[in-house]
């Protein structure tokens, strides 16, 4: 018997001191929870930077990245490394993302010629290949939209026209995208901040930042936002590796995307994917300060309009026709 | 409705000389128009008049019309050159002058490629662009000569208008900097994969694509094009699917509570 309490004694002492094993695995967990919290964040990424990054440190370190426009130099640098590692681990590719400021002196400016479009939906396809966009589900920034000739009725419009060659008797041919509007109602309707007017008047949107709740894709007029509904998938051979920061690097589910007019091109003075690829030359685009530039002469000496002008969003994306 | 009403446009002496003025400048040009080109082809004009002619080309009220400019005062360029990609370049090759058979015919054994669909197939070669006896280089409206890589200036003899746009960027296609333009990438998945650094750019030289690059000068309207895939539709949105089914009639809501009850 006094073995007995002493064994009982021995294995009931650490109750009466507290230390049970439920206690001590809830202690346990708070005390690294708060280790995480208070200096996982910073220590974690910067070693994982260091040594090469692993799965959980970046995680930890997306957890606790702030917004965009909040972060320094070396944050964003270190923001970028681990989307870099991020796509290499979801992808196979080793992408680049750049963040390239815009041009001083600079506001982009886009004008398409309704006249000479066709409806050949060769933007579509540039766009897709050069701005990393999920291809299933399928997400495609610009809508053209095939209208009964003489009329204007937006509702009346069909994307998914599907005839042998274009363009189609009695049909006219309205490409839709983002129109960087100058007055844009999305950036106001986004609870957090997450998207913003570039000073090159570019709306963007920081991806990590984005909470989906889907607010700016209600308020936009021109359908221009597009949701990431799953996981976006994409082959190692079909990414771009030429990224920025707030355009075509890597999306995540949950989270809304749009065109950014390339940015990761247009910054560096390249002309956007869709211009390039339109075999009609139905697409122009340049500087809008600059009175020398071919966007200016458009607007100068062109039958210009835009489309829902009356809901007074502002946009920079203009139609005209010979 | 009196200002639209025919008679009253008709009353108008003013309107009236106006109209009979036109329809006759017209007509003159229309009767006279193939014969003065026939006096022109026997009796070129001299330097002077070239000179003239081409002042009066690149200042005439026409060009000036929209923003008051000249396409002197264009922004510069350079064009990607036609002549590598010419099938039969240097064209004297074949065309010599001595053997030189200027008859109207149809091509059936030169150049069978060729539709003479310019201008509703009212132009013979040698009436309009081509420049006999030299064939290696083009002729323009006054008699000046115009080489295959400057072929844009030929256009704008007749097509001052679309030229204009040309030249500062309202009509055609910027294709941006190239240091080698036999390599500018045609195809959009070229330049997205193989020459990302041969891309144009939006600042910067100018880099055109020639009017030949797009048109057919001898059939110049656009050809209908193949179309890229559609797009997907998402699950649920396909066409028909909110249709009623054969088998299974769909049920309003109406129906089941109906039902129900």
């Amino acid at each position: 018997m006094a073995d007995e309490k002493s064994q009982t004694s021995q294995a009931s002492a650490p109750v009466k001191s507290g230390f049970s094993r439920r206690k001590l695995l809830r202690r346990g967990s708070l005390a690294g929870l708060a280790a995480m919290i208070f200096g996982g964040g910073s220590v974690v990424a910067k070693q994982a930077t260091e040594e090469g990054g692993s799965s959980f440190s970046d995680t930890v370190g997306t957890l606790f990245q702030d917004h965009y426009q909040k972060m320094s130099k070396e944050e964003i640098a270190e923001a970028i490394a681990r989307i870099e590692r991020q796509a290499k681990r979801d992808y196979g590719a080793d992408i680049k993302v750049g963040n390239e400021p815009p041009i001083p002196g600079v506001v982009f400016g886009y004008a398409l010629n309704v006249s000479k479009c066709k409806g050949v939906r060769k933007c579509v396809e540039a766009c897709m290949a050069e701005n990393n966009q999920s291809r299933d589900p399928q997400i495609q920034y610009i809508r053209v939209l095939e209208l009964d000739q003489g009329g204007m009725e937006l509702g009346l419009s069909n994307h998914y026209f599907d005839s042998e060659t274009v363009p189609a008797k009695g049909k006219w041919y309205l490409p839709v995208q983002c129109h960087q509007c100058e007055n844009p109602p999305c950036t106001n309707a986004c609870p957090v901040g997450a998207t913003w007017k570039e000073p090159d008047g570019v709306i963007v949107v920081d991806y990590n930042w984005c909470i989906g709740c889907r607010f700016c894709m209600a308020a936009c007029p021109y359908w221009a936002r597009r949701f990431n509904w799953a996981d976006p998938k994409l082959s190692a051979e079909e990414i771009n590796t030429d990224t920025h920061y707030l355009s075509n690097r890597p999306r995540y589910r949950g989270v809304v995307e749009k065109c950014t007019y390339c940015l990761q091109r247009t910054r560096k003075g390249r002309l956007p994917a869709c211009l390039e690829a339109c075999p009609t030359g139905a697409r122009v685009f340049g500087n809008l300060l600059d009175p020398n530039s071919d966007i200016r002469y458009v607007l100068e000496n062109k039958t210009v309009f835009r489309l829902k002008s009356d809901l007074g969003t502002d946009p920079k994306f203009w139609y005209f026709s010979d | 409705m009196k200002l639209i009403s025919g008679k009253t446009r008709n009353n108008n002496p003013v309107r009236l000389a106006v109209l009979l003025a036109l329809v006759g400048t017209a007509s003159v040009g229309w009767f006279f128009g193939p014969l003065l080109s026939e006096a022109l082809a026997k009796n070129p004009p001299g330097q002077e008049e070239v000179i003239k002619g081409l002042k009066a080309r690149n200042n005439s009220v026409r060009g000036r019309i929209n923003s008051g400019k000249t396409i002197e005062e264009a922004p510069g360029f350079k064009v990607k050159p036609r002549q590598p990609s010419m099938e039969f370049y240097p064209c004297d090759d074949c065309h010599d002058q001595d053997s030189m058979d200027k008859r109207v015919r149809i091509l059936e054994e030169e150049h069978p490629k060729i539709k003479f669909e310019h201008g509703g197939g009212r132009f013979w070669c040698y009436d309009a662009c081509h420049n006999p006896p030299d064939m290696n280089v083009l002729q323009g409206k006054w008699g000046d000569t115009i080489g295959f890589n400057e072929s844009y200036k030929l256009c704008g003899d007749c097509h001052f208008e679309r030229q204009k746009d040309w030249y500062f960027g309202g009509h055609g296609k910027r294709v941006g900097a190239f240091s080698d333009p036999k390599a500018i990438p045609l195809t959009y998945k070229e330049f997205l994969v193989k020459d990302r650094e041969k891309i144009g750019t939006w600042q910067g030289e100018r880099v055109l694509l020639n009017c030949t690059a797009c048109h057919d000068p001898h059939s110049p309207s656009i050809k209908p094009y193949k179309l890229s895939p559609v797009p997907l539709v998402r699950s649920g949105l396909e066409k028909g699917s909110h249709e009623p089914h054969a088998a299974q009639p769909h049920l309003q809501i109406w129906d089941r509570l109906g039902k129900k009850h």
